[in-house]
C-alpha cells in the first residue's frame, strides 16, 4: 500500500521527469542527471544551510563542551545537565541537527531508485520499467535512453568515476567537520570522514555509474555551498598538518583559512 | 593508545573494503534481478528449453553465489518426460527461445556466445560469438534458413553465419541495440532494432533492400505473411509494410489509454487477424489486410509473452500468469482466465517467455519459481511438465467473459 502510494506520487512522476529532460537534453541521459540533482539541491538549499548553520554552532560549542566535559568528568548526571544547558543557551536541538537530514532523506532516496529504474542494467528493467511510465508520447520516443555519457557508461560501474565520488566525498565531509577538541571524539570524526567515503567508493563500484555520477554532482554541489558558508573548514586544517608533516614541522592546526 | 586507535581505524577500514562490496552487490542485485525468459521450442515429438538453476550454495549475506548450472532439457512431446539434459560448459541466461533445424538446437546466450547443439549426440555444448572482438550479450533468437543462421546483438549487429561452422558471412550494423529475433523468408530477412528501425535485408549478401522508421524501440520479432511485414513497436504503434518495397501499408495505434503501453510481445496472426497483446492489459484484434481494430479484449494485467494458435485458439498468458484462450471463429474468451498463481505457485510468478505450441498443447515457462507449464485449451486446464496432474482449485467456467467492442481505428495507407 505505502509501496504503491510512493510509486503513484514520488516515482512514477521522477522518472517520467527524467526521461523528458533527457529528451530535452539532446536525448542525454547523463546530463538529465547532472540537472535534476542540481534542481534538487537548490531545492533543497534552505535544509542545507540549516545543517551548516547548526554544525557552525556546533563547531562554536566545542571549547565550552570540552571545559564542561573535563569538568564533570565524574559526574555524568551532572555533565548531562550542563551539556543541556549549554545547548540551551546557544539555541541548539541536538535532534534539530537532524531534522534537516531527515527531510533530504526521502527525496535522495527517490533520485536513487528513479535513476537505478531508468537506467537498466539488465532485459528485466527494461521490461520492468513500462510500468512506471506516462502516456505521453515524448516519453515512448525518448525511449530506449543514451546510456554513454563522457567516457562511461551510465548503466555500468566506472572505476574512475567512483573514485570520483569517494575523493568529491572525502573532500566534502572534510570541509563541513566541525573542529573537535577531545582527541577521542576527533579520532572518531577522523574514521567516519574516512570510512563513509570509502563506503561510497565502493558502492559506485557496483551501482551503475548513473548513481555515482548523481552522487559526484552532489558532492560538488555541497562543496561550492559549504566553501560559500564556511570556507575551506576543516580542510585547511588537513592542508596545513600535511604540509607540515612533509616539512618536518609541528603540528598545530591553523585557524585562519576557516571564515567566520 | 595512538597505536591502538590506528589499529581501530586499519580493521575498519578492512572491514569496509570486505563487507561493502558484497553488501552493495546484493543491494544492485535486489533492485531487478535477471533471470532470462527463454521459451520453448517443438520439433519432431520432442519439446525443448533453456534454463539455468541456481547454485546449492547460499552466499554471504544472503548473496547467492556464482556455481548456478545453464541446461537445454529435451523433453518427450507425449508425456512431458525429461529425455535428455545438456549441460552448458559455462553458466549464462537466456532470453533467447531456441530454433530447431535439422535435428540441431540453436541458442544465443546472454553471455554472447551461439551454440548448435545436436538433439541425437549431446555432449556438451561450445559457443562461438560473433562479435569477434569482445562477446556482447545476445537476448533475441535465431532464425535459420537456407544454409544461414541470423541472430542480433545488443552490439547492434545482425549477424548472419553459416548455419555449420557458424563462421561469419556478413554483418550489418544497426544503430542501436537489437534485442528482437529476425524473420527471414523468400530470401530476405528482416529484423527491428532499438534505433526505431524495421530493416529488410538480402539474406545472402547483408545489403539493406529497405528499412522505414518508427517512433519507438523495436524488441518484437517480425511477423511475416501475405506480402506484408508486420511489426509492433514500442511506440504503441502495430505496423504493417509491403515486403518488397517497405512501403507503410497501414498503421494502427493503441494510444487511447492511460494505461503503461508497449506492443512488445509478437502479434500472432491467425485467419487473416493480428492478436497484438499489449503491456497495458488488452490484447488487440486488427485485420491484417486493413489494420482496422475488430474487438479489443481486456485481461488483468501487462502482456509481454507472444501469443500462440493451437487448437483453434489462440492463447494468451499475463505476467502474473493469468491464461486467456480466445476462440478464433469469434474473438472472444472461452471462459475465465486459468490462473497459476490461483493453483498454489508463488504469488512473484512471472511469465515473460514466449509460449509455445505442440500436438495442441501450450508450454509456458515461468521465470519464477522457473517451472514449465503445458496447457490445454480445450480442457483449459494446466499442469506443472512431466506431472499430468491438475493444478486447478476449481473447474474452469465456460461462460464466456464480456468482451469490449470499440470504435474502428483509422488507419493510414
Amino acid at each position: 500500500m505505502i509501496g504503491n502510494i510512493w510509486q503513484l506520487i514520488i516515482l512514477n512522476p521522477l522518472i517520467n521527469i527524467l526521461i523528458v529532460l533527457a529528451h530535452v537534453l539532446f536525448g542525454n541521459f547523463g546530463l538529465a542527471i547532472i540537472v535534476i540533482t542540481v534542481i534538487f539541491n537548490l531545492l533543497l538549499y534552505p535544509f542545507s544551510r540549516r545543517q551548516m548553520k547548526l554544525t557552525k554552532a556546533q563547531q562554536d560549542m566545542a571549547p565550552k563542551l570540552a571545559e564542561i566535559r573535563k569538568k564533570y568528568a565524574k559526574d555524568s548526571q551532572k555533565l548531562a545537565e550542563e551539556q543541556m544547558k549549554l545547548y540551551r543557551e546557544l539555541g541548539i536541538s541536538p535532534i534539530g541537527c537532524l531534522l534537516p537530514m531527515l527531510i533530504q532523506m526521502p527525496i535522495w532516496f527517490a533520485l536513487y531508485q528513479s535513476i537505478m529504474r531508468v537506467m537498466v542494467a539488465n532485459p528485466e528493467g527494461f521490461a520492468n520499467l513500462s510500468n512506471y511510465l506516462y502516456s505521453w508520447s515524448v516519453v515512448y520516443n525518448a525511449l530506449p535512453l543514451n546510456s554513454h555519457f563522457l567516457w562511461f557508461n551510465l548503466a555500468t560501474p566506472d572505476m574512475l568515476l567512483a573514485l570520483l565520488v569517494g575523493v568529491a566525498m572525502w573532500l566534502q565531509q572534510k570541509m563541513a567537520a566541525p573542529l573537535v577538541a577531545d582527541p577521542q571524539t576527533q579520532a572518531q570524526t577522523q574514521t567516519m570522514q574516512l570510512m563513509m567515503p570509502i563506503m561510497f567508493m565502493f558502492l559506485s563500484m557496483t551501482f551503475p555509474s548513473g548513481l555515482a555520477l548523481y552522487w559526484v554532482v552532489s558532492n560538488l554541489f555541497r562543496i561550492v555551498l559549504q566553501y560559500f558558508y564556511s570556507g575551506w573548514g576543516g580542510l585547511a586544517t588537513t592542508a596545513e598538518s600535511m604540509k607540515k608533516l612533509f616539512s618536518g614541522r609541528g603540528k598545530t592546526p591553523p585557524q585562519k583559512y576557516i571564515k567566520k | 593508545m595512538k597505536s591502538k586507535k590506528r589499529f581501530a581505524l586499519l580493521a575498519s577500514l578492512v572491514a569496509a573494503v570486505l563487507i561493502i562490496p558484497l553488501w552493495g552487490g546484493c543491494a544492485r542485485a535486489s533492485t531487478t534481478i535477471a533471470r532470462g525468459w527463454s521459451g520453448l521450442a517443438g520439433a519432431d515429438g520432442q519439446i525443448i528449453y533453456l534454463t539455468t538453476t541456481a547454485g546449492t550454495s547460499s552466499g554471504f549475506m544472503g548473496c547467492s553465489t556464482s556455481d548456478s548450472q545453464s541446461h537445454l532439457i529435451v523433453l518427450s512431446g507425449s508425456d512431458g518426460g525429461v529425455l535428455d539434459t545438456i549441460n552448458f560448459q559455462e553458466s549464462t541466461l537466456f532470453y533467447s527461445t531456441p530454433t530447431v533445424s535439422n535435428g540441431y538446437a540453436y541458442v544465443a546466450g546472454y553471455n554472447g556466445y551461439i551454440y548448435r547443439i545436436n538433439l541425437s549426440s549431446g555432449g556438451t555444448p561450445q559457443g562461438v560469438s560473433p562479435n569477434k572482438s569482445k562477446a556482447q550479450p545476445i537476448i533475441g533468437g535465431i532464425a535459420v534458413a537456407d544454409g544461414r543462421a541470423f541472430v542480433g546483438s545488443v552490439d547492434g549487429t545482425l549477424y548472419a553465419l553459416d548455419a555449420v561452422t557458424l563462421g561469419t558471412l556478413w554483418e550489418f550494423e544497426t544503430g542501436n541495440e537489437i534485442w528482437a529475433t529476425p524473420a527471414v523468408t523468400g530470401g530476405i530477412v528482416y529484423v527491428g532494432s532499438f534505433d526505431k528501425t524495421i530493416y529488410a535485408l538480402d539474406a545472402a549478401t547483408g545489403d539493406r533492400l529497405w528499412s522505414h522508421d518508427t517512433q519507438g524501440a523495436i524488441v518484437a520479432s517480425p511477423v511475416v505473411s501475405g506480402g506484408l511485414v508486420y511489426v509492433a513497436s514500442l511506440d504503441r504503434h502495430i505496423y504493417a509494410f509491403d515486403a518488397v518495397n517497405g512501403s507503410l501499408v497501414w498503421q494502427f495505434p493503441a494510444t487511447d489509454t492511460d494505461m503503461p503501453s508497449w506492443f512488445w510481445a509478437t502479434p500472432a496472426l491467425v485467419d487473416g487477424k493480428l492478436y497484438a497483446p499489449n503491456t497495458d492489459g488488452r490484447i488487440y484484434v486488427i485485420d491484417a489486410g486493413s489494420g482496422e481494430l475488430t474487438v479489443q479484449l481486456t485481461t488483468s494485467g501487462s502482456i509481454v509473452s507472444d501469443p500462440v494458435f493451437a487448437d483453434g485458439r489462440v492463447v494468451v498468458v499475463t505476467e502474473e500468469g493469468d491464461i486467456y484462450t480466445i476462440n478464433t471463429a469469434s474473438q472472444e474468451f472461452e471462459s475465465s482466465p486459468y490462473q497459476l498463481r490461483a493453483a498454489g505457485e508463488k504469488a512473484n510468478l512471472k511469465v515473460r517467455a514466449p509460449l509455445a505450441a505442440a500436438n495442441g498443447t501450450v508450454y509456458i515457462q515461468a521465470i519464477d519459481p522457473g517451472k514449465v507449464f503445458e496447457y490445454d485449451p480445450l480442457t483449459r486446464e494446466a499442469w506443472e511438465i512431466g506431472t499430468r496432474t491438475s493444478t486447478a482449485t476449481s473447474p474452469p467456467t465456460s461462460a464466456p467473459v464480456t468482451v469490449t467492442v470499440t470504435e474502428t481505428v483509422t488507419t493510414t495507407g
